[in-house]
């Protein structure tokens, strides 16, 4: 937090002296330092304020048609024949901002829903709600919780869900508890297209097995 | 067990939405009050006040259509913002730099000598994205209850 907090003020201080020397320096374009400074705020509101909307707003209505499209065709088809939308729902539960869109893009490329989050109480909240039957957990979360406990708590939300833990601890006794604790597949984190294509091949085991659970 | 891990888990996104709620009302209030003196001052004209040294160190002031304009693309592409993080159901976050944009609007009007013909706009652009503001963070935390509850009563 004060690492941050102190990134920004370096930042602030740092644009601040740039606009200052903007203002002071005579670029021989007959513009006054007022209206150079106004000039240097503006551009601050398009780069911080516009570029971002127009960014967000893009997404948004992409992500709206493509559910729109997704919702037309109402189905499916998986290597096994037809498959309810609802079977290819996956979450992403994982503090790494980087790893969890990495993911979530893999995922979508491989026409799987994908919702993402850093919390594991979102996730929790999503299970309880039985809207996730497939979940793959990163090792950290906003909440500073351990995935081993993420996991014991997810089982007792909902027995029938497959979990998919990706992450790089591999001591003894976190492999005993989350095999007590009934994970599905314990996958190291991907690093490579391979790695991908090993989670990959646990999420569609992880829907053959849910198939006759789910009918 | 289970519950008191949920509940250590609810605490701290409540206390953190809580932090949020309470810097966006600061934020509101400092606002208001910047307005408050900017309406005081709106017959002031900062430039023509200001010794002739500095006046011309500063140069002539933006007009104030160009003011304007800044103001008008501030305002579509906050309220754009807020409502996109609204729909995507984003964790809202305090940002302290809008405090500083929709003041810096009133002292560029402030030296364009212009203040009292543009005080009315600056400030219901500025309570409106405030409004906006509370309206995202008002529904993240009744969605967060409504959520938090379900989980509690199946733990």
């Amino acid at each position: 937090m004060n690492q941050k907090m102190s990134f920004r003020l370096i930042t602030l201080s740092m644009a601040l002296m740039m606009t200052a020397s903007f203002m002071l320096c005579d670029l021989g374009l007959q513009i006054a330092p007022l209206t150079k400074f106004f000039s240097v705020f503006f551009v601050a509101i398009i780069v911080l304020q516009t570029i971002p909307a127009g960014l967000s707003l893009t997404n948004k209505v992409k992500s709206v048609l493509a559910e729109r499209r997704l919702a037309s065709t109402g189905e499916i088809l998986t290597r096994n024949g037809v498959t309810d939308m609802k079977m290819r729902k996956i979450l992403i539960a994982d503090r790494d901002k980087a790893a969890r869109k990495q993911l979530a893009a893999f995922f979508e490329n491989s026409h799987y829903e994908v919702e993402t989050t850093a919390s594991a109480a979102y996730a929790i909240a999503k299970i309880v709600q039985k809207n996730e039957p497939i979940v793959i957990l990163g090792d950290s979360f906003e909440e500073k919780i351990a995935s081993v406990d993420v996991i014991a708590l997810m089982r007792k939300c909902n027995k029938n869900l497959r979990i998919i833990l990706v992450s790089d601890d591999s001591s003894l006794e976190t492999l005993k508890r989350i095999r007590e604790d009934g994970i599905f597949y314990h996958a190291l984190k991907p690093h490579s297209q391979e790695d991908n294509e090993e989670l990959r091949s646990a999420v569609e085991s992880a829907i053959d097995t849910f198939h006759p659970a789910m009918s | 067990m289970g519950y008191s891990k949920v509940d250590t888990i609810q605490n701290t996104k409540s206390n953190s939405e809580s932090n949020i709620q309470n810097q966006s009302l600061i934020s509101f209030v400092l606002f208001l009050l910047i307005s408050i003196c900017a309406f005081t001052f709106r017959d002031f004209n900062l430039f023509e006040s200001a010794s002739e040294p500095i006046r011309q160190i500063l140069g002539y002031p933006p007009p104030a259509y160009l003011i304007s304009v800044a103001l008008a693309v501030y305002c579509f592409s906050s309220a754009i913002l807020t409502l996109t993080a609204i729909a995507n159901d984003t964790q809202p976050t305090q940002k302290w730099n809008h405090l500083g944009y929709r003041s810096v609007f009133f002292i560029f009007y402030c030296f364009s000598g212009a203040i009292a013909a543009n005080f009315l706009p600056v400030l219901l652009v500025g309570l409106s994205l405030y409004g906006l503001d509370q309206g995202h963070i008002w529904l993240h935390d009744a969605k967060e209850s409504h959520q938090s509850k379900g989980l509690l009563g199946k733990s």
